[in-house]
């Protein structure tokens, strides 16, 4: 059943997450971490990215992301590391989204662990391009348990969200 | 549903355990594999700038792009570098090494200090 304002609806929650995801964004990224790749951060955020997709649909998820990594490092972080969070997020989006119909909810934190590995490999590849030497790569293992890692707990954070939300 | 999900679900925790493993794996080989180096190679912008021997004590400057930069130094065998305007200070945490394989990175600065072996080669680059 259509609501007459259901648009309006989805467009503030849209922003609302977009804020939310935003405010994560922003305090991650005071924790440093021993990766010398800008940007690269824990991923709580993804949270919202994953929450969106199953309660918005795949393109309202990548609007959302879309609009935190830009201005999210307008405000905290720099040309570069929007580059990095642009890259990664980008495939992140894509991998997820790619995902989404082969799982169930249930397995929300599959899809969490994909898209953090693909938010690294993103990243990873514009590093190499950037620092133009493939030395970097040494960091790919590390980069993968810590994606496989939060992922999972980001994933199955979101998950709990959801499943409660059902029973709304 | 509940039998479906189960059986998928086990694929999906089979692969990532799979690929948790191999990563793993090839953390510990990574590591295990440095070894001690005899020269330092610094790159900027992807080319080979300098190559410095290891036992001599020698400090570096690098201009970045827009002003600010590096300061590398080599002491007691080891190279690190010691003070960067880049905002998040990754290259200095670093620390210094003296081992292949750790390279020290400054992204923004496109600058990449790498210990190599005396064969010409970090052991593991073995793309050159």
């Amino acid at each position: 059943m259509e609501y007459p304002n259901m648009k309006l609806k989805r467009l503030t929650t849209m922003a609302m997450l977009t804020a939310v995801s935003m405010i994560i964004f922003l305090v991650e990224a005071q924790i440093p971490l021993p990766i010398p790749i800008p940007g690269v951060k824990l991923g709580v955020a993804n949270v919202i990215t994953l929450f969106a997709l199953w309660t918005l649909g795949w393109r309202e998820a990548g609007a959302i992301l879309l609009i935190r990594v830009v201005l999210g490092n307008m405000v905290a972080g720099s040309f570069s590391a929007m580059l990095f969070s642009l890259a990664g997020g980008c495939l992140c989006w894509v991998v997820m989204s790619l995902l989404k119909p082969l799982l169930s909810l249930k397995q929300t934190w599959v899809m969490s662990i994909f898209g953090a590995i693909a938010h690294n490999a993103g990243q990873l590849a514009v590093a190499v391009f950037i620092s133009g030497t493939v030395s970097i790569l040494v960091y790919a293992p590390v980069l993968m348990i810590a994606g496989i890692v939060t992922g999972f707990f980001t994933g199955k954070c979101a998950q709990l969200v959801l499943e409660h939300m059902k029973r709304l | 549903m509940a039998q479906r999900t189960e059986k998928s679900t086990r694929f999906w925790a089979a692969l990532v355990l799979s690929l948790l493993a191999a990563s793993v794996l090839s953390a510990a080989l990574l590591f295990l594999l440095r070894e001690d180096g005899s020269r330092v190679e610094i790159y900027r912008n992807g080319a080979l700038v300098e190559t410095l021997p290891l036992d001599q004590d020698a400090a570096y400057e690098y201009q970045g792009e827009s002003g600010g930069g590096n300061t590398v130094v080599i002491q007691n065998g080891q190279v690190a570098v010691t003070q960067a305007d880049c905002p998040d200070q990754v290259c200095v945490r670093h620390g210094p090494t003296d081992r292949t394989g750790d390279p020290i990175v400054c992204l923004p600065h496109k600058l990449v200090v790498e210990v190599v072996d005396g064969k010409g080669e970090a052991a593991l680059d073995g793309v050159s």
